[in-house]
Formats: C-alpha cells, sequence, structure tokens
C-alpha cells in the first residue's frame, strides 16, 4: 500500500518535473502520437489489399495496437524507468533508492516518467475509443486488460534489467529482450510458426500483451482473461524474486562519467 | 552506547581478468578468467552514540565500501554488522528511517525541481506527520539558511546552495547517524566552513552520530575527534584525531630569526625547506634526528633571535600515510 502512495506521489512529481519545459514536453508527448499513426497507415493500407489475414481483420489489428500502446504507454508513463533498469544497475545509481526506507524496485521504477510513453497512452485510448466496438461497457474490461498488459510489461523489463546484477554490462541485451516483446506484440499472433508462437507466449510474452487481450476484447472469453491474470501474477512474482536475489549480488559503484 | 558495531566485516569483488587489445578480448569471451579483490578484509570496530568519526584512506582502500555496507546497500561477503541494532543488509529499510547518508557526488535532489518538492517527496517516504514535517523543516531552513534557495530549482543553485540543501534534505526524518561521503567536494573554503559548522551544531543539539569520509584534511581536522585509517581494506588506525597527527608524525617544522645571517646547518635528517637571509625553515626528521639534538646544535651555532617549532598540516599527514601505503 504504502509503494501504491509512493508512485502515485513521483506520478505527480515527474510530471510537474516535465511540465517544467513545456515545449520539450509537448513535442515528445505529441511526437509519440504522430509516429504510433504513421504505423497504422501501413495496416490500413495492408488490409486494404488482403481484408482478412490469418482470421484477423484491420479492427483486429487496430485492437491490438489499443491494447499494446495503452499499455505499454502507461507502464513507461508510470514507471519510466522501467527501461534503465539495467543501466541503473550497472552505473551504480540503484544506491540512491537502497539508502531510502522504500521499495527499491517500486521506487526505482517510477521515479521516472517517460514522455513519449503518455504519447502512447494517448493513443491507445484514441484508438480504442474510436474502432472497438461495443462501446462503454468494454470499457471496465478494457480498463482491466491494459492493467494486466502493463504489469506483463513490467515484469519483462524488470527481468531483462536484473540480468546487469548477473552480466555487469547487460544494456543493450536488456533493451533487445525488451523491445522484442513489444515489436512482436503488434502483430497477429496467428501469423508466425508454432516453434515462435511458443516463444510468444513464454519467454517474450507478447502474444499476451498483443493478440490475447485484443482477443478478449473482442470475443470475450474467461479463458483468455484467466490466462492473462495467471500469466501476470507468475511473471511479477518472478521478476520481483529475480530483481530481490540480484540485490544481493549488487556491487555499487563510483561513475561520474565514464566514457561507455 | 555503541551505535555501529563491525566484526571481522569482509567484501570481495570479483572482476573479470583481460589481457590487452581485441584478441585479449576474445580469450576473456572463450575463457573467462575471474579474479577476486578483497575490497574490505574483516574489519572490527565500534563507534559509540554521538560520536564524530572520520574514516579515511587513499582511494580504493574501502571506505565507500564499508559505508555502503553499514546502510545496508551492499551485502558483506563475510562477518557481522549492526548499526542502532539493527543488521543493515537485512533490515535495510527499518534502518534507513533511522540513518541518513549524504553522497557528495551523488545528489539526492531532483535537478529540474526546487529543493522544497524533493523534501516533500522525501518527507512522503520517511513517512514524517506534516506537522512535525513543517516545523523540522522550518528549522532546517532557518540554520542552513537555504530560505531564498528554497523555490529555485537545484539547476540553478550554486553548489554550495545545492550542498546545504543535500545536507538539510537528509536531516528532515532526524537521523540518529549521519554518514557523509565527501560532504565537501568542490566546495569553496567559506562553504566548506559553514557546512562543518553545521554538523557539528547538529552533532552537539540532537546528538547525532556523524560518520564521515573525506580527502579533506580540514574536515577531518575540525570535525572530528576520532579518526580511522583504512587501507587496502584494511584498518590501520583507530584513535584521536591528535595522536594520529603523532602516530604519523616524523616530521617537525623549525623556523628561525637569526641575529647572524644563515649559513647552513649539515646534519642528517634535517633539510632546508627554504631560507632568506636571517630567516630559515628546516624539516627534521624525528626519527633520525631528535628535535632536541637538532635544537641544541642550532642554538650553539646560532644566535637566535625567535624560534618556532611546527607539526606539519594534517594535510601533510595524510598525504604521508597515503605515501607510506601506496609503497606497500
Amino acid at each position: 500500500m504504502k509503494s501504491l502512495g509512493l508512485i502515485w506521489r513521483y506520478l505527480r512529481h515527474n510530471l510537474m518535473s516535465a511540465m517544467a519545459y513545456r515545449g520539450a514536453f509537448v513535442l515528445q508527448v505529441f511526437g509519440m502520437l504522430l509516429n504510433d499513426l504513421m504505423l497504422l497507415v501501413f495496416w490500413t493500407l495492408l488490409f486494404q489489399r488482403f481484408p482478412l489475414l490469418n482470421g484477423w481483420d484491420l479492427t483486429g489489428v487496430v485492437t491490438i495496437y489499443a491494447v499494446s500502446a495503452s499499455g505499454f504507454g502507461l507502464v513507461v508513463a508510470v514507471f519510466g524507468n522501467l527501461t534503465r533498469v539495467a543501466h541503473v544497475i550497472a552505473s551504480g545509481d540503484l544506491d540512491y533508492y537502497l539508502a531510502l526506507p522504500a521499495n527499491p524496485l517500486w521506487h526505482l521504477l517510477s521515479s521516472r516518467t517517460n514522455l513519449s510513453g503518455w504519447g502512447d497512452l494517448l493513443f491507445g485510448v484514441l484508438l480504442y475509443v474510436i474502432v472497438v466496438p461495443g462501446g462503454w461497457q468494454t470499457l471496465p474490461l478494457y480498463v482491466l486488460l491494459v492493467i494486466l498488459v502493463a504489469l506483463i510489461f513490467c515484469a519483462v523489463g524488470v527481468l531483462a534489467g536484473s540480468l546487469a546484477f548477473w552480466l555487469g554490462q547487460a544494456q543493450d541485451l536488456a533493451a533487445q529482450w525488451f523491445n522484442a516483446t513489444l515489436s512482436f506484440s503488434l502483430y497477429p499472433v496467428d501469423f508466425f510458426p508454432g516453434v515462435v508462437r511458443v516463444l510468444l507466449y513464454t519467454l517474450l510474452p507478447a502474444a499476451l500483451v498483443g493478440s490475447v487481450p485484443a482477443r478478449a476484447l473482442l470475443q470475450f472469453r474467461w479463458q483468455n482473461l484467466g490466462l492473462m491474470v495467471v500469466f501476470t501474477l507468475g511473471a511479477m512474482a518472478l521478476a520481483q524474486w529475480v530483481f530481490f536475489r540480484g540485490l544481493r549480488r549488487y556491487e555499487s559503484g563510483n561513475m561520474i562519467v565514464t566514457r561507455g | 552506547m555503541a551505535s555501529i558495531t563491525v566484526e571481522a566485516l569482509t567484501k570481495a569483488f570479483t572482476s573479470q581478468v583481460k589481457s590487452p587489445g581485441l584478441r585479449g578480448s576474445v580469450r576473456a569471451l572463450l575463457h573467462p578468467e575471474t579474479r577476486t579483490v578483497l575490497a574490505v578484509k574483516g574489519i572490527s570496530f565500534a563507534v559509540d552514540e554521538g560520536e564524530r568519526v572520520a574514516f579515511i584512506g587513499p582511494n580504493g582502500a574501502g571506505k565507500s565500501t564499508t559505508i555502503k555496507i553499514l546502510t545496508g546497500i551492499l551485502h558483506p561477503t563475510s562477518g557481522n554488522a549492526s548499526v542502532l541494532g539493527l543488521v543493515p543488509w537485512k533490515q535495510r529499510q527499518q534502518l534507513a528511517y533511522q540513518i541518513g547518508a549524504v553522497f557528495g557526488q551523488k545528489s539526492q535532489l531532483w535537478y529540474h525541481l526546487p529543493p522544497v518538492d524533493s523534501f516533500d517527496l522525501l518527507a512522503h517516504i520517511y513517512a514524517l506527520e506534516p506537522a512535525a514535517y513543517h516545523e523540522r523543516r522550518a528549522m532546517l531552513v532557518e540554520l542552513f539558511e537555504i530560505g531564498p534557495h528554497l523555490q529555485t530549482p537545484v539547476r540553478k543553485l550554486s553548489l554550495g546552495e545545492r550542498m546545504r540543501c543535500e545536507i538539510a534534505a537528509s536531516l528532515l526524518h532526524r537521523p540518529r547517524i549521519l554518514f557523509l561521503d565527501e560532504p565537501t567536494i568542490g566546495l569553496d573554503v567559506v562553504v566548506k566552513q559553514r557546512i562543518r559548522d553545521l554538523i557539528l551544531e547538529l552533532n552537539q543539539q540532537e546528538g547525532v552520530t556523524v560518520f564521515l569520509t573525506s580527502h579533506d584534511a580540514g574536515d577531518v581536522e575540525v570535525l572530528c575527534k576520532r579518526a580511522m585509517v583504512i587501507n587496502h581494506g584494511e584498518v590501520i588506525y583507530d584513535g584521536g584525531v591528535t595522536e594520529l597527527k603523532h602516530t604519523y608524525l616524523r616530521t617537525k617544522i623549525i623556523s628561525l630569526k637569526l641575529a647572524v645571517p644563515w649559513q647552513g646547518f649539515d646534519a642528517p635528517g634535517v633539510t632546508v625547506l627554504k631560507h632568506t637571509g636571517y630567516g630559515v625553515k628546516l624539516e627534521v626528521d624525528t626519527t633520525v634526528a631528535p628535535i632536541e639534538q637538532v635544537t641544541s646544535g642550532l642554538l650553539s651555532r646560532y644566535s637566535i633571535v625567535d624560534i618556532n617549532i611546527d607539526n606539519p598540516q594534517m594535510e601533510a599527514i595524510i598525504a604521508q600515510i597515503y605515501n607510506a601505503a601506496q609503497v606497500v
């Protein structure tokens, strides 16, 4: 509970900090929104030629975008340090969080906001409002799914970042792992062959942050939601366990400015 | 009552060994070779409540590692430590409520926001009651004279103003121990003085235990009664700052004002630092030439108007310890 209060505090604090630079704030938020729109144009053009691809139509793909972008945007807006976990560990910056009486993982994650994340979130919500059929009745489900997606992204980011406890320099690997999950999530999972699909339900849980929640939103089935909930809880528990195991190996550092 | 006790504390870091060049990198990739470095080698000490202790030693001696273990940031490889009755790496959060830490090279203030916002956030993290927090903040603002800077973004503060805010921030929750790692690094003489005075004042008013590392001899001399010298992960001296001078003091400085012009003085262990006609400054290595022997030799040879025998500056003593340590 205390961590939730802290996350909320930081969210306010970060927004205040970000708004201190109005120009950069607006540019980053709307720049990302534009970037996302460009990707969508590609899909629209594709589906004009092939209205149905492996059981997915344009609405399906746009719904995937809506949940994935909302979840991703939400998690990096609130947990702006999620993509920097490996860097924070390797550079010794974790000291700050460990010197304070708060859960170092939640504290670390929430102590920064990623402005382009707000753009992604805005984009996701807009898509949901405009495209997803079913109207306001699906709103509670959409909100729930977005939170689950955000938490899965969070687990992947923490697991990937925690590699730095063991490998030292793990920034690139962590970034690739996290970004691959995001990239693959934007394609319907049925586009991929079986072996890859297994990967997308496990190590790179792209299916669970894209196709599965999109399907749950379009054609609700308890199995889909159940799968999401179980996976989220398991992944978060694993991520926390790995992070706190890693803390024992944390080596700190005296980085001022060094050449990478 | 002891507020810190440390027994046989050891911390080993493993690092990869790599021969130079690309070939070395490839070899290290295929057959990684590791080397274990003992940053802290079984040190033991105790610090009483309200004490002011300087923890000094050259770079890489193990000072920061020890502080980081005592604040719960690092897990030790072996050994025991108790800080305010808690084991730092096991009861880190509980301990954090009762200690404050200032790392001179790492800021806990938000760069783009005014200090008051960071104070508010810290008050939340430390779960301070609003009324108590405001009272404490007002007191610290007055003491540290940071009222005018409270609403200015940190990036626009001078280093001295920022540092005063940093230390004030670390005192909001009334810590019982204050760990200061290089608190005066990069500050000008006046600001250094001010910060030292403030730390002393807090120690005397609130009985805060002060545990300080610094390369600044002035910090050690003014702030601390006790010094621990650490090198290669071992405590090589633990005692009073005044005694430290005597232990490591192998030289004395003799300044003379003569009635006759200087004509030299040859004796083993005596070096002329500078001379100007009737004035001369000598350095005496007291292990080679006892001071009374040198002075009586000088008195018998010269008619002396004035004589001063000084200890070298703390700075020189610390330099001597570090140099001696590097030879080992």
